[in-house]
């Protein structure tokens, strides 16, 4: 199934691109895509720490399962002021 | 048991309101209509929107790059109480993006800088500088006279101190942050939307660069967040988190949901 993935500020830097469209395999969870991702691009991982997820425009947490047209967001929180 | 001495707190904070606001209440004067009759005159705004300002008071915790955007367009607006808390000085370093201070504040202490540039900006508003670290010991006392709280810190530990206090007390969060060249803002209504630690368990990045004008793009949307709240206009990012990505100019608006184990706003705290 096809999936679209955004990436943000540091994130968007670590993999070079703002957003790509991946097939991956039905009932994948979303931490599973960022580890594949992860293997991808070592300096995304470098940030795993660092990192916020939504799904659909809406937060996620990482357990929830991947459907076709999903749409997943990637970046970082921030702090200063 | 929280719960109970929550409403004690919310009652001596509502008092605190009463008297300000005995004083500030009332209609606008007529150099109040021409002063801010540029946004007066939006449509669905009008006068009594602007007096709803005028009896606001809201404190910006942190008087940096964010809270001197923030702080600034709030006095412009004419919230009428500004508290600004920071216990820092004024250092060369500051000054690419905290717009408060100029090359004669260095050393200074920021708090009464911010107050003394806030009240050259408009004498029609009560204006307050505190130099003071935001601790769990104080932070309750520092905010229970306020109806809004403006997050403009550098740091999470004390973001998290301002979120428990607020979610404690009732009292609404305005959140921002920034780093390089993005940031992010989220309002918390609390026991309405998600707070800090629902989405943020843990501090993220430390000590970071940051571009001047990212700072005050972050916090003019938080200053718009909030005159919209007092004003009685939903404020657009109450239970969404914004994240600007001012490099490549986009943005993401992202749905945020109350985490029930949250050790800050989670249900299982509420009794």
């Amino acid at each position: 199934m096809k999936i679209k993935v955004k990436f943000f500020s540091s994130h968007r830097e670590a993999v070079g691109r703002s957003e790509i469209n991946m097939k991956v395999d039905e009932g994948m969870r979303l931490k599973e895509l960022m580890d594949m991702l992860m293997g991808s691009y070592p300096k995304l991982k470098k940030l795993s720490e660092y990192t916020v997820l939504s799904l659909n425009h809406r937060y996620a947490s990482g357990e929830e399962i991947l459907k076709e047209g999903d749409e997943v967001a990637i970046f970082p929180p921030v702090e200063g002021g | 048991m929280m719960h109970g001495s929550r409403e004690g707190m919310k009652e001596d904070s509502d008092a605190a309101k009463s008297s300000f606001n005995e004083k500030t209440d009332g209609m606008l004067t007529e150099r109040d209509a021409i002063r801010y009759s540029r946004q007066i005159s939006i449509l669905g705004f009008g006068k009594e929107k602007q007096r709803k300002l005028k009896s606001a008071k809201v404190m910006v915790a942190g008087a940096g790059g964010l809270g001197s955007a923030a702080a600034l367009y709030l006095a412009a607006a004419g919230i009428g109480y500004i508290k600004i808390i920071d216990d820092d000085a004024v250092e060369l370093s500051n000054l690419n993006r905290q717009i408060f201070y100029g090359e004669e504040d260095i050393g200074k202490d920021k708090a009464s800088c911010a107050e003394k540039k806030l009240k050259s900006m408009n004498a029609d508003i009560k204006v307050r500088g505190i130099k003071e670290k935001i601790t769990e010991d104080n932070a309750v006392e520092l905010i229970k006279d306020v109806d809004a709280v403006v997050d403009c810190l550098d740091n999470f530990d004390t973001r998290y101190i301002i979120n428990d206090a607020c979610i404690k007390l009732g009292i609404p969060l305005f959140h921002g942050a920034c780093m390089e060249f993005g940031g992010q803002a989220m309002t918390v209504i609390p026991e309405e939307t998600a707070c800090l630690r629902c989405i943020f368990p843990k501090p993220p990045h430390k000590k970071v660069p940051i571009l001047g004008a990212v700072a005050g793009t972050i916090g003019t949307i938080q200053a718009t967040e909030v005159v919209k709240f007092f004003a009685g206009i939903e404020p657009a990012l109450a239970g969404k988190l914004l994240i600007y990505d001012g490099k490549f100019f986009s943005y993401e608006l992202i749905e945020l949901k109350r985490r029930e184990n949250c050790p800050s706003c989670g249900v299982s705290n509420e009794d």
